[in-house]
């Protein structure tokens, strides 16, 4: 249907749209037309990701020179799969409605390990490996080396695609990754530098997170990436996580080793060349004399993104002369290196700040602040001279220069706690020092300078103003919709009691207690004998998870769950778990019911749907918080606390019920869709806990259902269950939550639809 | 009857039968006993009609076997030797007990599919009621093709059949009780030891290759509850335990599961992540560390526990679908065999894009687009009941008229135009008829069933079609028979007309299936359907015909039935008229 949003023509490639997916459109235009950023959270399964790609394509069709690109950055490949395949149907829609050909070039990026085409470069199992496999092939003194000696292996693909893949852009059309791959084997062009080369003059791209968050990829990746792009998180819900992985360093012994011996052979090869090729040597010595020049006019009109590891500081200046010569660096790495490991010999636990660290390593080894900022890319430019063709072998050396630059870089935002042992193991020494992030501003702070628009989106982002205070951020747009429904398909239920009145909890103190271990089985076991096909269970920690199986395995309460459906556990090992899952797939498929025991924050819980029949009930067992007596989180707490001014257990919560909303979440995948969300643990009674879920849940719990037994529970999903399975028909919805064209033009419609955003 | 040719097995001296003292003789396919002093025997019982035996609880005075036969009557042995009785009744036992399964098997076979058909089959069973128990035709000839369908000529039908699942608790079925005195007691049945072998096909291994030898039933069975194969929380498994083998073969067949990887790219955790930090990145990445040394025992034990579960699972899923599984499985080992990943990228796509297509669609978002019905629209029904009757009724022997009458419908259908404005009227009128004819479909697949059997002989062809045709439009005519009836009759009596129809279609196969004639047997049992026919038409039809007329003067709903009789009848006559003029 074409529909009106605002004066814009968007073409939406259903014949029906949901209420809320219209009122989505409407914000979403208001924060392009602002040329701002917004976060907006839409329940999954109501057509989010069409409804951005309809909008944010139609008006890149109406304001070509307004917005030119669309980013669309999701978290894991088949989500990313998932958006691409969506985008095709979409242009195939516009095809066929204005009888035109196609003139969006859209494409999906990926790592080479899922883009790769080289037989035996592809066969490697691991991305790291793909990666430094396909760097010896194609680093660019390996292809010099090439025209001397014909011997030397080469990617034929990368060749291929250097002498003539770029002439010409690729045409026109919707990649998915096998689709590229496909092209990719037709030219015989490598697929990934292809894909990595038509980023810059794509429409829409869709890529992972990291390839914007992540600054040693960002920076190679999205540099160029134009301006005036609209850039889309979806599923952000964790944005802040992967913003703080970015950019946080773990230094164990064994990566001082690892560097040690990286050192050692930067050493010999510098010697080596030296005795052939010294000129190379004074070449790149002359070119850092010249200082970081070039890339510094390159941000300065505006070109590249900006990257956090390389402040704007340094790059007017050249690089300190004390790090200038090849060897004075390694022996400046040197020093450094034996300063770290000092540092890791301590027999207490040590916590400081960055220029803390600074002024110890000045008055220990008299390293500058100065020389230390430049480490991370006087490092590069020494392996590019050098010709080191396995840059995988010097991720230590990498791991360790980046930190020195972050480290002098960011005096605050940022905490070093140093660990001799593990808390659980204190007798066995395992030193780690770890330099934390605990800003997640800093690492997505340049997309938010450099692009117009960014839209920060999932199913749940409740509460919605915590966000911009974390991400430091002000946002034009900031809503939440919630999911109109023609009969109420989902069913949260809070069990605070046993049948025998225990108080169902968690919590720490009760943790080992037999009385609420059993009645949490209890409540499993009874569901397993009314709930049909597939039941999802949720585990506060692993550990807990562990625990509470063994105990039920020893009362036999598990054996009695095996007489009404199959039980499947996760494991750590991801293959064993994804072994696991698609065997509960198939025990859903084929009507024995199974049981999957997972633990919130797993992959499972972020990764994985469980739609329809897989999924019919999702019981979150406890309160998943996260683990409080972590040094590191106690410090970003606190910089929470001091910086923006959120309280510790404010933050703990949010972060508990977001993880406890994104798993109950994976059960609703959809109107046509239900499932029953069991919440095990007093706790989410307090008003304080359940404010914090998403709107679209919160609305449909109702007084009644806040402290239920189990039996209650038993009975009142004996009731939903049977209701939901009479069969549900188009016409039920039309009009409630499912609406024709007419329907949605007509003013009283558009009054309650007025409705449904709820602006804060 | 006591053919020396027969093998001795056994023989037992002074057992009593009845209070009379005789010898017991246990043969290679028969029990048998005779009384002293003669020579002959007056029990003597085919090991394949034995259902079980049962013997007299240890430490009561009498000493006593009893065989329970299928039949339901037993008899009962009494070991009256009084020093040996006890050896002489556990080696009567032993023997029997090896034996009897053996012939179990064969012998039940047919009589369990019996069962199992009548069972699973409620008309199949209402007709046996029909027609066996009312005594219209035998058992034998109810069953005569029935199973010889299901032995040799179409295994498919039936192989098709799911086979019944294990369920998933069967290792809690056998939760030990405490015998009281310091000891547990298993409830280990048929069932469940199936279910274990089933599952565990490494325990079935151990079981072929120990029990024989070296270890009873009952001994393997002990032990295996006592392994710790069987406790899955233990772990430290002893080397003297024969299942210590069990657990590293599953543990192999866990492994090799997990490293076949999974076929559906959408819960393939390895390959969700796009970008894994590096190593040392971000501040989650020191997980505890996960040696085993530094791990307790107990925690172990639990993950022990968690692997355990997911296997169990993993193999009660697999032996209940292993048959479906095959060739999904050769597949994949297609696939495999080819190495590297590369290869399997040809293979992937049409799963992924499939599962991906799945994952983006909106069913309600998108126009239903089944294909739209469009009802039938009946000006004359009566017409219609009657299709295509050359106007001469009866006798046709050319196959002419009903290949013209069928190119006239044909024409007719070609050239019909519906009215869509009357669409809803005769919706209601033409499900009745979809509904009903479901139904009838039976009759009419039967009647039809008759040309098949004749299609070797070329001299029949004209007549079986001109037969097909009057089949045909029979079931018609009681498609709108039955339409008319539902607003007439009550249901019972439909009920009754239904059983009715599905006797009288049963006969009429069992008729029609003997054409053409061309042995003495089928002879034979053409006239004999005939006068099963015939009596059919006596016993049941007559009595509801009464019946009708006393109710309901109108409606003639045993027409057609009549009419499907006469056509038998008037084949058989004609069958007979030139039976006779061959034979002068």
């Amino acid at each position: 249907m074409k529909l009106n949003i605002e004066g814009l023509l968007v073409y939406f490639p259903y014949d029906y749209i949901y209420p809320e997916q219209y009122s989505y459109m409407l914000e979403l235009k208001r924060t392009l037309d602002a040329k701002g950023h917004g976060v907006l959270e839409m329940p999954s399964g109501t057509g989010k990701t069409i409804s951005l790609l309809s909008l944010i394509i139609a008006y890149q069709k109406a304001f070509p020179l307004e917005v030119t690109k669309l980013i669309y950055c999701s978290r894991t490949v088949p989500e990313i799969e998932k958006v691409v395949e969506e985008l095709r149907k979409l242009m195939e829609f516009y095809s066929k409605e204005t009888g035109e050909a196609n003139n969006f070039l859209g494409l999906a990026l990926s790592s080479r390990k899922n883009l790769c085409i080289h037989p035996e470069v592809s066969s490697l199992r691991f991305g790291k490996e793909v990666d430094g496999k396909c760097h010896s092939l194609t680093a660019s003194y390996i292809r010099a080396q090439r025209h001397s000696n014909s011997n030397v292996p080469v990617c034929r693909f990368y060749e291929e695609f250097d002498a003539v893949g770029r002439q010409v852009p690729l045409p026109a059309g919707i990649y998915n990754l096998d689709d590229l791959k496909e092209f990719g084997r037709r030219k015989g062009w490598c697929p990934y530098y292809l894909a990595r080369y038509s980023i810059l003059h794509a429409n829409i791209v869709v890529y992972s997170y990291h390839y914007l968050l992540d600054p040693k990829i960002a920076d190679l990746v999205s540099k160029e990436l134009a301006k005036k792009s609209v850039v889309v998180f979806d599923e952000a819900h964790n944005i802040d996580n992967v913003c703080i992985d970015s950019m946080s360093v773990n230094i164990t012994r064994r990566t001082l080793d690892r560097c040690q011996g990286n050192v050692d052979t930067l050493q010999n090869t510098i010697q080596k060349i030296k005795e052939t090729d010294a000129a190379k040597l004074r070449q790149e010595y002359r070119r850092l004399v010249e200082g970081l020049k070039e890339a510094n006019v390159a941000r300065e009109t505006d070109v590249y993104l900006a990257n956090p590891v390389l402040p704007d500081e340094i790059l007017q200046e050249a690089v300190p002369g004390s790090i200038r010569t090849a060897e004075h660096f390694v022996g400046f790495m040197r020093r450094f290196l034996e300063y770290l490991k000092a540092r890791l010999r301590v027999q207490h636990v040590v916590q400081e700040s960055a220029p803390q660290f600074l002024k110890d390593i000045f008055e220990k080894v008299c390293i500058d602040r100065k020389p230390l900022r430049f480490c991370a890319e006087r490092l590069q430019s020494l392996l590019r001279t050098l010709e080191i063709a396995d840059i995988a072998d010097f991720s230590a050396v990498t791991l360790i220069s980046n930190f020195a630059t972050l480290v002098s870089t960011y005096s605050q935002g940022f905490t070093i706690i140093i660990e001799p042992f593990e808390d659980r193991t204190p007798t066995i020494a395992n030193p780690v020092l770890h330099f934390s992030c605990m800003d997640p501003s800093i690492a997505i702070k340049p997309v938010f300078q450099r692009f117009q628009s960014v839209v920060i989106t999932s199913g749940t982002l409740s509460p919605l103003d915590i966000y911009p205070r974390i991400l430091d951020f002000r946002p034009v747009t900031m809503a939440s919709f919630t999911m109109t429904l023609a009969r109420t398909c989902l069913c949260p239920l809070i069990v605070g009691r046993g049948n025998d009145q225990v108080a169902l909890s968690s919590k720490f103190e009760t943790r080992e207690d037999f009385a609420v271990i059993r009645n949490y089985g209890n409540l499993l076991l009874e569901m397993s004998a009314i709930v049909p096909d597939g039941i999802v269970a949720f585990f506060t920690s692993y550990v807990y998870m562990e625990n509470i199986v063994a105990s039920w395995y020893e009362q036999g309460i598990l054996e009695n769950i095996q007489r009404n459906k199959l039980i499947f556990i996760e494991t750590p090992d991801a293959a064993e778990t994804s072994m696991a899952l698609e065997k509960y797939q198939e025990a859903c498929e084929n009507g024995r019911g199974a049981i999957l025991l997972s633990v919130a924050r797993g992959k499972v819980s972020e990764g994985i749907d469980f739609v329809h029949h897989f999924g019919r009930a999702v019981i979150m067992f406890g309160v998943p918080y996260v683990y409080t007596q972590s040094r590191i989180l106690k410090a970003r707490l606190e910089y929470l606390r001091d910086q923006f001014q959120i309280r510790e257990n404010d933050f703990l919560t949010f972060d508990a019920m977001r993880h406890a909303a994104q798993c109950v979440g994976r059960a609703i995948r959809g109107k046509t869709d239900y499932g029953l969300m069991v919440f095990a643990d007093k706790r989410y009674a307090r008003a304080d806990k359940r404010g914090k879920l998403p709107r679209w849940i919160q609305e449909h719990i109702t007084d009644g259902s806040l402290n239920l037994t189990v039996d209650e529970a038993v009975q009142l999903s004996k009731h939903f269950l049977r209701q939901m399975a009479q069969p549900f028909r188009q016409e039920d919805q039309l009009g409630l939550s499912l609406l024709t064209l007419e329907q949605l033009e007509s003013e009283e419609m558009l009054q309650k639809i007025a409705q449904i955003a709820h602006q804060t | 009857m006591a053919s020396l040719s027969e093998e001795v097995l056994l023989v037992i001296k002074k057992v009593r039968q009845k209070k009379q003292d005789g010898t017991l003789y246990l043969m290679a396919e028969r029990i048998a006993w005779g009384p002293e002093g003669k020579d002959r025997f007056t029990v003597s019982h085919l090991y394949s009609d034995i259902r079980c035996q049962k013997i007299s609880p240890d430490g009561k005075a009498k000493i006593q076997l009893q065989l329970v036969l299928h039949a339901g009557d037993s008899t009962t042995f009494h070991f009256a030797n009084d020093s040996t009785a006890l050896k002489d009744r556990d080696a009567v036992k032993e023997l029997l007990q090896q034996l009897l399964p053996k012939f179990k098997k064969k012998a039940n076979k047919e009589l369990e599919e019996k069962n199992r058909m009548l069972q699973e089959d409620p008309v199949l069973f209402q007709l046996y009621k029909d027609l066996v128990v009312s005594q219209v035709i035998s058992a034998e000839e109810f069953w005569a093709n029935r199973l010889g369908g299901i032995n040799n000529a179409d295994p498919a039908p039936y192989d098709n059949k799911q086979e019944v699942g294990i369920s998933g608790a069967f290792l809690a079925d056998i939760r030990p009780q405490t015998d009281g005195c310091n000891g547990l007691r298993y409830n280990l049945t048929a069932d469940i030891i199936e279910s274990i072998f089933r599952t565990y096909p490494a325990v079935k291994q151990k079981y072929s290759e120990n029990v024989p030898h070296n270890l009873t039933e009952k001994e393997f069975w002990t032990r295996f509850f006592q392994s710790h194969y069987f406790h899955r929380d233990r772990i430290n498994t002893g080397t003297q335990d024969i299942f210590s083998e069990c657990a590293k073969q599953d543990e192999k067949g866990l492994k090799s599961m997990v490293t076949q990887g999974v076929r559906n790219p959408l819960v393939d955790l390895m390959s969700l992540e796009d970008k894994t930090l590096d190593e040392g990145y971000g501040i989650s990445t020191t997980l505890p560390s996960t040696s085993n040394a530094n791990r307790t025992v107990k925690e172990s034990s639990n993950s022990a526990i968690i692997k355990r579960f997911n296997h169990h699972s993993a193999m009660v899923l697999a032996a209940g679908s292993r048959k479906g599984e095959l060739p999904a499985d050769q597949a994949s080992e297609t696939s495999s065999t080819d190495g590297n990943s590369r290869d399997s990228d040809f293979f992937q796509p049409p799963v992924k894009k499939v599962k991906l297509q799945e994952a983006i669609e909106y069913e309600d978002l998108q126009r239903e687009n089944r294909p739209k019905t469009v009802a039938l629209n009946l000006k004359k029904s009566d017409r219609y009941a009657h299709g295509p009757v050359p106007l001469q009724s009866q006798q046709y022997t050319t196959s002419q008229d009903i290949i013209n009458s069928v190119s006239y419908i044909q024409h007719e259908m070609a050239t019909y135009k519906p009215n869509l404005t009357q669409f809803a009227n005769n919706l209601i009128l033409f499900t009745g008829v979809i509904q009903r004819s479901s139904e009838f479909c039976y009759c009419c697949a039967l009647s039809r069933r008759c040309p098949h059997a004749g299609r070797r002989t070329a001299s029949h062809k004209p007549m079986q079609r001109s037969v097909t045709g009057r089949a045909l439009q029979l079931s018609i005519s009681a498609m709108l028979l039955s339409n008319s009836m539902d607003e007439m009759a009550p249901a019972e009596i439909q009920g009754e007309l239904k059983h009715l129809y599905i006797a009288a279609g049963e006969l009429l196969r069992h008729f029609w299936s003997c054409f053409p004639v061309n042995t003495p047997f089928l002879e034979e049992k053409v006239t004999k359907m005939k006068s099963n026919l015939e009596r059919f038409q006596v016993t049941k039809l007559r009595p509801f015909q009464e019946k009708l007329q006393r109710q309901y003067l109108s409606v003639n709903f045993t027409g057609h039935l009549e009419d499907m009789l006469q056509t038998a009848y008037s084949k058989f006559h004609i069958w007979q008229t030139r039976r006779m003029m061959r034979k002068t």
